[in-house]
């Protein structure tokens, strides 16, 4: 442990205090993890008379001058009398090797985003315009209680979804031209901070503030959805009492009415299947961001990859229909017509629908898709991601069950899609001219 | 080639690649989510002349609960109004239907907004031309039924459809429904009876479904002598079964079919 009186130490913040100097005065001690920590009271105009405690990454020293980091990666520097001894610095400079000190450096990244990320503005607008989406939902009446039911759980999983979608996409796309604006990306790669790094600490800190968002709106909904369930359960008990009363059940048909309808209210009720839901979507955003990541490495401006981005997303919804076209074999024009004709004139097994058919008349089958149009769906399928998979939350809202195994499987696929999509990002972002 | 480049294309060989991958383990999760009945089915190509371009876009990328949400509420408005359109109300509800045909609550609303409200309001309200507010009343009746079919058609293991459409039939307004349809009626009841959401416990519906079954049998003349031990087996099988109309069918069929006396089970 190295004590060092900080007294007459003049410390210089990068470009985030612009020209504020700081004078600090204080006790500065190398912490056992070799950062160094500092308790300063900073003279300079913006803080005056506050007291904050920095941990700092040293990355360059000579006998007199310390330069260091910090967290908030502030550039700072500090020609210090007396210098710390050849020991301390040793410790504070020692190299930090594996996964810990790797991860700590993304997290510290990570959290720096995540900061910046929640004082935009951008943040407060979209989050916000969701919750009046959000509480759209919750205003409109409809004719039946489950309809109202599947209306709240409609507009809180769409709220989740635009404001993740929207979020992620555009953060990301705004902030790496806005550190190569302000040149905090310069500054951060002058530490001993790989572009990797960066980028994943990027990544991660927009996840983390999506993640967030969506417990806080996942929170919210489940509040409302179990209010309305409790009023719509209160006002079919109220009806089912009036027929009791006016006659027209009796008490053991009431009381099984009433058991009936809870059971079928509850379907459309809160359930543990919406949350998992909710993850669903997390997914969803979390590899829509890795491929706006992606593109904003090669983007010249922000716009661009928002709009391309939100291309893709859209594309990748069709990508299914892509991939089976790719997939399946290829028939011949007279395959295609038998393929057409044989499920002709078979009933459906079970009970009839007796409706009229329509007479049934030779159909002509369409045209064998041309190699070019296969090619095309051959380099959609290869080149995007398939979003329709996430999409469970239809099924989910209207009362089916989600298994958790489900998820398990959806999270194996965004594994891969990450590593695809984030690992494109570290290759065009490792050589590019910043 | 410099450096930059090489990175380039290793991403690009990267995606590429990938593909042998992701391809399969795609086409896995999407059939296995099919087989559970998790993914939305595949748009209809006709719903699109019915929506906006908008609209469509945001279907396509996964809001399609959210905009039939929205088409539902559309709907509900056309209903507020004074006198309703019930024409507006059914295209809404269609484009409903067609975005989202495994929700069974969007069939429903739709074949009870022309079924039973339309035809209703035409029977009641005369909102036709004079003289036609018979035709108005067929016409949306028929409507109804029609949707509640290919609901049916959508959702063949969901109990309310079979019931619903069972319902319209045997409707007891004459103006609405001038020739019940109990043969018909029957065989949906007993389908309903048997769906498995019916019989969940407390499988309240499959036995009140399985008595509605038997109550049209029992108005069927030809078919008395087939009711009539079915639904004296119910009858006898516990209190919660001893119920007004119940009581009457068993009576008239005990007539009509000249049950002697003692073997009447009300005789007792």
């Amino acid at each position: 442990m190295f004590n060092f009186d900080g007294d007459g130490v003049v410390l210089r913040f990068g470009e985030d205090h612009g020209d504020s100097w700081v004078t600090g005065a204080g006790k500065s001690c190398w912490s056992s993890r070799g950062a160094m920590m500092t308790t300063l009271s900073v003279n300079a105009p913006r803080d005056a008379g506050r007291e904050r405690t920095e941990e700092f990454w040293v990355h360059y020293q000579s006998r007199n001058r310390l330069e260091f980091s910090t967290g908030n990666c502030y550039h700072a520097s500090m020609s210090a009398s007396p210098s710390p001894s050849a020991s301390a610095f040793a410790a504070a400079t020692r190299q930090r090797t594996g996964m810990v000190a790797w991860g700590r450096r993304i997290w510290v990244l990570a959290m720096h985003t995540f900061t910046q990320l929640v004082r935009m503005k951008v943040f407060h607008f979209l989050f916000a315009l969701s919750l009046v989406l959000f509480a759209a939902g919750f205003i409109f009446s409809s004719v039946s209680p489950d309809a109202e039911l599947k209306m709240v759980k409609d507009a809180a999983f769409g709220t989740m979804l635009i404001f993740g979608v929207l979020f992620g996409v555009v953060s990301v796309a705004l902030l790496l031209p806005k550190d190569m604006e302000d040149r905090t990306l310069y500054t951060i790669l002058t530490k001993p901070v790989r572009r990797y790094e960066y980028l994943l600490g990027k990544y991660l800190g927009v996840l983390l503030v999506v993640f967030v968002s969506l417990l806080v709106l996942d929170v919210l909904a489940s509040i409302v959805l179990q209010l309305k369930f409790n009023w719509a359960y209160q006002d079919k008990v109220e009806t089912i009492q009036s027929m009791l009363d006016s006659g027209r059940v009796s008490v053991t048909a009431a009381e099984q009415m009433k058991v009936d309808e809870f059971a079928q209210l509850s379907q459309q009720g809160l359930r543990l299947d919406l949350h998992l839901a909710a993850v669903a979507i997390f997914l969803k955003i979390a590899v829509i961001t890795a491929v706006a990541l992606a593109i904003s490495t090669i983007a010249g401006s922000t716009i661009f990859t928002m709009l391309a981005t939100l291309c893709i997303y859209v594309i990748g919804h069709l990508q299914a229909g892509a991939r089976e076209s790719l997939l399946a074999p290829q028939l011949t024009h007279e395959q295609v017509h038998e393929r057409i004709n044989a499920g002709r004139g078979v009933k459906p097994k079970g009970w009839r629908i007796p409706m009229a058919l329509p007479e049934a008349k030779p159909l002509t089958p369409p045209e064998p898709p041309s190699v070019l149009l296969r090619l095309a769906s051959g380099a959609i399928a290869v080149i995007f991601p398939d979003f329709q998979v996430y999409d469970v939350v239809e099924a989910v809202v209207a009362g089916k069950d989600l298994k958790a195994s489900a998820i398990g499987k959806m999270l194996g696929l965004s594994a891969v899609y990450l590593a695809i999509y984030l690992g494109a990002a570290v290759f065009l972002f490792a050589e590019k001219e910043l | 080639m410099s450096k930059h480049r090489r990175y380039q294309l290793a991403a690009l060989l990267l995606v590429l690649v990938s593909a042998l991958v992701r391809l399969p383990l795609e086409s896995a999760l999407t059939s296995d989510f099919r087989q559970q009945e998790l993914l939305p089915e595949k748009l209809d190509t006709s719903v699109r002349e019915k929506m906006t371009q908008q609209t469509f876009a945001a279907s396509a990328g996964g809001m399609r609960s959210l905009i039939a949400s929205a088409y539902e509420l559309d709907a509900f408005g056309y209903f507020l109004q004074d006198p309703p359109r019930w024409d507006m109300i059914d295209k809404q509800y269609a484009i409903c239907c067609q975005l989202q045909p495994r929700v069974w609550q969007y069939w429903d609303m739709h074949t009870w907004m022309l079924a039973v409200n339309a035809a209703n309001y035409y029977a009641t309200e005369g909102g036709a031309v004079r003289g036609a507010e018979g035709l108005m009343q067929q016409f949306y009746r028929d409507q109804g039924l029609s949707v509640c079919y290919r609901g049916i058609q959508h959702n063949p293991e969901k109990y309310r459809g079979y019931r619903q459409a069972a319902d319209i039939l045997v409707n007891p307004n004459p103006s609405v429904n001038p020739h019940p349809d109990f043969a018909e009626a029957a065989e949906l009841y007993l389908q309903a009876s048997k769906c498995a959401d019916a019989q969940r416990p407390p499988a309240y519906p499959s036995r009140m479904l399985y008595r509605a079954h038997l109550y049209c049998l029992a108005r069927l003349p030809h078919r008395m002598a087939e009711a009539y031990p079915k639904l004296r087996a119910l009858f006898e099988s516990g209190p919660q079964e001893d119920l007004p109309t119940t009581r009457t069918l068993l009576r008239k069929m005990e007539e009509t079919l000249r049950i002697p006396l003692p073997e009447r089970c009300l005789f007792k």
